[in-house]
């Protein structure tokens, strides 16, 4: 090795901060066990909320359509839950890319948060629509004005916040994949 | 418990390599400290699923590699907060003041790089050949090695600034 790579050598290792090594140790072993409990927490959550919906499917349900929203929303937080525990044990994964690979990995992450967020934006317009519909039919046919209306003014900051979301994204992801890509 | 202990082990055995790397890439304090934390609990995690595909200390500088750089991400996004010139308060200095002022100067001159050449020359500084360092970024060992020299050449231009 060269005099002047060596002597940085010498720096770079002089550069190492002061460590307190038994706090550190003590700090990642209570974060590691408060990221395990939330994780649990979080699918033991989801497992309650679903429990709760066959509870009100079985015995609060008292009409058919009732029974459909009920069987329909029951697997959603189970499913959301799970989904969330294995995306969370995916991520710990991704810590063992290399440099390339994890920039890859964000650029895509990137690209699937706006499609993310498009796919919501859609979803959210057509709930919207057919929210307006039946409050439409219900304030016309039997005059319900009060709940209706606020249910579509709801529904309304819904869908603005969800546009607003999706196009800051939007707008700010051609920059962020720039970034990216000038870091590799 | 055996393996809790190999594990506390391990984070003890290379916490100064991994500050390195941490201070390499964020000059605040504070930050640096989450950074750490940051990267030792991905060493942890990753350590337990550890194949041996590569020796323990270059798995260990691609995992905090890795953190650094998502930190770098984030904080870039949060704000332009990596001043370059901010001061190393608490470098440990064991030689000399005009050593301090050294080791100072390199790494301020360090954080100036672009981090792909801020990290190939880091992980010179800390030993590694260049297929550890290929290992690492996910390069080739030729790109290591253009970048490499490009990295060395603005170092010292910016030394001597």
């Amino acid at each position: 090795m060269d005099p002047l790579l060596e002597q940085w050598q010498k720096d770079y290792k002089n550069a190492t901060p002061k460590l307190d090594t038994a706090a550190l140790l003590s700090q990642i072993t209570s974060a590691r066990k408060k990221q395990s409990i939330k994780a649990w927490l979080d699918l033991v959550a989801g497992a309650f909320v679903s429990l709760f919906c066959i509870y009100a499917l079985v015995f609060e349900a008292t009409s058919t359509p009732e029974q459909v929203l009920y069987a329909i929303l029951t697997p959603l937080p189970i499913g959301f839950s799970v989904w969330a525990f294995i995306q969370r044990k995916k991520l710990i994964k991704t810590h063992t890319l290399d440099v390339n690979g994890l920039l890859l990995f964000k650029k895509q992450q990137l690209i699937n948060q706006i499609n993310y967020w498009r796919l919501n934006l859609i979803g959210c317009s057509i709930l919207w629509a057919a929210l307006c519909i039946t409050a439409a039919v219900s304030i016309l046919m039997y005059n319900h004005t009060t709940i209706w209306l606020t249910q579509v003014g709801i529904g309304t900051l819904v869908l603005i916040i969800t546009l607003t979301r999706y196009l800051y994204l939007k707008y700010y992801l051609k920059g962020k994949l720039n970034y990216i890509d000038n870091l590799k | 418990m055996e393996k809790r202990d190999h594990i506390h082990e391990i984070l003890l055995q290379y916490a100064p390599l991994m500050a390195r790397i941490a201070a390499t890439h964020e000059a605040d304090q504070a930050l640096r400290e989450d950074l750490l934390q940051d990267i030792s609990l991905a060493v942890w995690h990753a350590v337990e699923n550890f194949r041996g595909d590569s020796s323990m200390k270059t798995f260990i500088a691609r995992v905090a590699h890795n953190r650094a750089v998502d930190h770098v991400l984030k904080e870039t996004r949060r704000q332009d907060r990596h001043n370059l010139s901010d001061p190393l308060l608490d470098l440990v200095s064991t030689d000399s003041h005009q050593h301090s002022d050294n080791t100072y100067d390199l790494m301020t001159a360090m954080r100036r790089l672009p981090l792909k050449f801020r990290q190939v020359i880091s992980l010179q500084l800390e030993g590694f050949n260049q297929a550890e360092i290929a290992h690492t970024l996910g390069l080739n060992e030729a790109n290591v090695a253009k970048r490499a020299s490009r990295a060395r050449v603005q170092l010292q231009k910016l030394m001597e600034q």
